[in-house]
């Protein structure tokens, strides 16, 4: 009685997970183990495939773009989480000690106004924005009586323009989390420092960054793996013919190389070589926060 | 009395000062937006305007006129963007729920293997499964242009099934034992205990998961390359490569059109949304 009892919940939990199981096989399990078999073929989607062995992963080594378009992604992802990271916490303790009520509903609402607004779009906004000519941002530059600056086709300025998107579209987000972490900060921890004589500054890096340090774990991990991922301003930037590759980064290159170029060996060799560094990254940062919790 | 006027200009000093900051982060982090919906109503000739008007020197419906003109493509792009960021938000919810459910109350054999391949694969960029899927969409199930391609692709969603587990798991067991109790099964329990009281996570991730597909670029990008099928932020692509410079206008208005729904969503949902962020840590 009790047996069947539990055969037929085990059965239930198979036929509730059944669907979410299918389509995770066939649209992320499958490819993935797919894509490791795919990079080892040499293939353009239309004639047979060549079996090449190691072949895409060794074309890395000789790729001469890959070296300044890993230091590309490299710095738009660390640049970007920094940036986000600081100015989110930053602003989110300003906003906390604003008195004002409406002022406080103002700041609140615009900073994390970005976060919901299409990136595709919003990337099109900006190279607008951007526009050496045209642009209102050299237009505002202008007008305060400074000198046109060349953002989308200048040495390195294709990739700050794109690290403003990102960090423009993104800082709400980690703004809205500290936020709620500064919050739960015991006050009389905060009132306790005010007595000691601590300044703003210190109490900021004192008991503010190391609580919101206690809450961002998902955080900081979510934002690598997005931050690897930069693609649409990227792409955005690059549809008329782009600034070579100043801006370009790994996940662009393959899109552009295993599915525009139809190279999909090549592409599918990068693309696990990404996944790879992803998930190192993933392990590192869980392994490293396992360790501080442990000590505190 | 000098001292005391001193430290009351030091101070106004003070408050003046930290007003003009937030002036400044106000300007900065709206400006943009400001940009766009204002631009909506001026002229070619004044959006490329050097130095740029703040307000529209005068108001214009030529550009949003000629959007309406052309609703007959713009038009069916929008309703292909409403349908699939409604379709797939409802069917996704609806796996990731009982996906959810089953994680969080039901045993069974190879659970927390499953459970830990689902969360694993979100540190898989779209990248390595793109060309994989590629083939299967367009080559086997020949799918190309056509929107059940988007819909297909949708249905998984890791994050959402991580986030209703969690809120399983916040239900009192006792509550679900007293209605096993009083003869509910599984499905019972499941329908008449946990589903009421995992509403606001529904509404959130419905919320959630129409942004994310009213603005996906990159799916739609790889299968819809006929016009009267895309979706509009990849139809806006296609727009601007078809006008110059002088026509500026009708595609701002057309940005526009596409930015609104997620600001609507934004002013009508924005308790909702931070609460489901802050409460999930999720990305968006």
């Amino acid at each position: 009685m009790i047996k069947i009892k539990q055969s037929k919940e085990y059965l239930l939990g198979y036929l509730f997970i059944l669907p979410a199981l299918i389509f995770f096989i066939a649209f992320v399990f499958y490819p993935t183990i797919n894509s490791f078999i795919l990079s080892l073929f040499d293939w353009d989607l239309l004639s047979d495939r060549v079996f090449v062995g190691f072949e895409n992963y060794r074309h890395i080594f000789e790729d001469d773009r890959i070296a300044k378009i890993a230091l590309n992604t490299v710095m738009l992802a660390t640049m970007s989480i920094m940036l986000k990271l600081g100015l989110g916490t930053l602003l989110a303790y300003m906003v906390f000690k604003i008195k004002n009520k409406i002022t406080k509903f103002i700041l609140e609402f615009v900073i994390f106004l970005p976060v919901v607004l299409p990136m595709s779009v919003i990337s099109m906004v900006f190279l607008m924005l951007f526009n050496t000519d045209i642009g209102a941002i050299n237009g505002i530059l202008f007008q305060i009586g400074l000198p046109k600056i060349a953002w989308l086709t200048s040495g390195f300025l294709p990739l700050v323009s794109v690290l403003i998107i990102d960090v423009w579209k993104g800082v709400g987000f980690f703004f809205i989390v500290s936020l709620v972490a500064i919050r739960e900060v015991p006050q009389n921890l905060l009132e306790a420092a005010e007595l000691d004589g601590a300044n703003e500054f210190r109490k900021f890096v004192s008991i503010i960054v190391p609580v919101i340090r206690a809450t961002t774990m998902f955080l900081v991990i979510n934002a690598i793996i997005t931050s690897l991922q930069i693609f649409d301003p990227v792409y955005m930037l690059m549809r008329d013919g782009g600034p070579g590759d100043a801006a370009t980064t790994i996940s662009y290159y393959i899109w552009n190389t295993g599915l525009y170029n139809r190279d999909t060996g090549y592409g599918s060799a990068l693309a696990v070589v990404l996944f790879v560094v992803i998930m190192t990254i993933t392990i590192i940062e869980i392994k490293i926060r396992e360790r501080r919790m442990a000590d505190v | 009395m000098s001292n005391i006027w001193i430290k009351k200009s030091m101070r106004a000093f003070k408050v003046g000062s930290q007003y003009v900051l937030y002036g400044l982060i106000v300007f900065m982090m709206i400006y943009p937006l400001w940009w766009l919906l204002s631009s909506m109503l001026k002229t070619s000739q004044e959006i490329m305007a050097i130095p740029p008007t703040f307000f529209p020197s005068y108001i214009t419906f030529e550009n949003l006129g000629v959007v309406f003109q052309r609703i007959d493509i713009l038009g069916k792009m929008m309703i292909n963007s409403f349908y699939v960021s409604i379709t797939i938000p409802i069917f996704q919810t609806i796996i990731a729920l009982f996906a959810g459910y089953a994680f969080a109350r039901i045993k069974f054999k190879g659970r927390n293997l499953i459970f830990i391949l689902f969360i694993g694969s979100m540190m898989i960029p779209p990248q390595l499964t793109m060309i994989t899927n590629y083939i299967t969409i367009a080559n086997g199930l020949k799918l190309m242009n056509n929107l059940l391609s988007l819909q297909l692709l949708g249905m998984f969603s890791a994050f959402s099934i991580f986030m209703f587990r969690q809120r399983f798991l916040t239900i009192p067991q006792e509550l679900e034992e007293a209605a096993k109790i009083d003869g509910c099964g599984t499905f019972g329990t499941f329908f008449r205990i946990a589903l009421p009281l995992a509403k606001p996570v529904i509404y959130i991730n419905l919320i959630l998961s129409f942004n994310a597909i009213w603005g996906d670029f990159f799916v739609p990008m790889m299968f819809l390359r006929k016009k009267e099928v895309m979706t509009l932020p990849i139809g806006l692509t296609i727009i601007q490569g078809a006008y110059n410079t002088q026509s500026i206008g009708v595609m701002v208005a057309a940005i526009g059109m596409t930015t609104i729904p997620s600001i609507l969503v934004y002013l009508i949902f924005r308790k909702q949304l931070v609460l489901g962020i802050t409460s999930t840590g999720l990305k968006l």
